[in-house]
């Protein structure tokens, strides 16, 4: 029993086995015992039994008060709005319907590099991805590992993003 | 010294790495995660697993930052830690000069929640900052030339204009009553 013990009580019996139930006129045979566990539980056993019975009430709670049902049933109240694409999403995460959008244009970007570069030998320099129609001979991108993309640059994946990071934005 | 919250113990991922893989699995799963982010710069995972990689990456950068790559003990960590061997050179030619003077985290989490219907596991994305992709989080649209803020604009406009223009013929209904008021008992005393 793991879930709502509160009602079972440990009553711990200690059954008397033969010897100890005599009286004191007996003979006590003096003999030192073979471990420590034989001296703890020499003659008896411990019983763990419930000392009170669940009520109704308990037991109806027990079986079914939590269950997820409420849970699916209870109104979440944390959802919010996008402010860039009207989608729904949880407070405390991000938009689903955007990050796809970054996802797919991710894994595109990342297919149009060089397989062997990106797998297997990572290039010692910065990478950076030149959309169509951008120039490739600026000083920003003097001694980098260039990579074209043949698509014009979404508008929503703005450019300012080829320098280098500093710090905290 | 970190610059992200992590907890004081470990997560003990008893399935990271296979059901009965026990630590050891948990590590090969961390080893995994962290030569993943250093080769793609942005990876998706279990919210568990990535949060718990992204400690090691934090580490790991901060460590071949500060000791440099003539250093034994740094070595062998980012030999123990990227599994592609490729990925070293990377660590100390790339990442130790784009993070220097770089006074936040290294990393990034986004949380991604639980896809509904599916399965109910959290998701996120952990990614090294200052990395070629697209931001995760687009920025913010400006919203004041949308046809509506618009159109609110000039109704709120309207409305001072129009409240403007009660409060001055109600000053003038009063100045003109005041002079009518005047004349009266100008007249009045004069007779
Ligand atoms: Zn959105």
């Amino acid at each position: 029993m793991s879930i709502n013990t509160g009602s079972w009580r440990l009553r711990i019996e200690w059954s008397m086995g033969s010897s100890s139930a005599c009286g004191t006129n007996l003979p006590q045979t003096v003999s030192q015992p073979q471990s420590i566990i034989d001296d703890i539980f020499g003659d008896g056993f411990f019983w763990a039994v419930p000392k009170a019975r669940r009520s109704l009430e308990r037991r109806r709670t027990r079986r079914n008060g939590s269950t997820k049902l409420e849970h699916w049933a209870t109104p979440r109240k944390n959802i919010k709005e996008c402010l860039v694409c009207g989608h729904w999403h949880l407070a405390h995460t991000i938009c689903g319907n955007c990050y796809d959008k970054v996802r797919k244009e991710t894994e595109e970007m990342r297919a149009t590099m060089n397989k062997n570069d990106r797998d297997y030998n990572a290039p010692h320099t910065e990478v950076v991805y030149v959309y169509q129609g951008e120039e490739k001979d600026t000083e920003l991108l003097k001694g980098k590992y260039v990579v074209e993309v043949d698509k014009p640059r979404p508008e929503w994946f703005s450019k300012f993003l080829l320098t280098k990071a500093l710090g905290r934005r | 010294m970190l610059r992200i919250p992590i907890k004081v113990t470990a997560r003990k991922l008893p399935h990271a790495g296979g059901r009965g893989s026990g630590p050891q699995g948990r590590i090969n799963k961390m080893r995994k995660l962290v030569t993943a982010l250093i080769r793609h710069e942005r990876i998706e995972g279990q919210y568990q697993w990535v949060d718990e990689a992204r400690g090691y990456a934090e580490r790991l950068i901060l460590e071949a930052q500060r000791n440099g790559d003539t250093h034994k003990g740094t070595m062998e960590m980012a030999d123990y830690w990227l599994l592609e061997k490729d990925l070293v050179h990377k660590l100390f030619k790339v990442l130790v000069p784009r993070y220097t003077n770089y006074p936040a985290s290294f990393t990034q989490l986004w949380s991604l929640g639980e896809t509904f219907p599916g399965r109910p596991v959290p998701m996120a994305v952990l990614e090294l900052k200052g990395n070629p992709w697209p931001p995760v989080v687009p920025k913010e649209r400006d919203q004041r030339n949308s046809l509506v803020n618009i159109l609110l604009d000039q109704a709120r406009k309207d409305y001072r204009q129009q409240k403007y223009e009660s409060i001055a013929a109600l000053e003038l209904n009063k100045q003109s009553e005041q002079q009518t008021s005047n004349i009266d008992d100008s007249s009045a005393s004069t007779s």
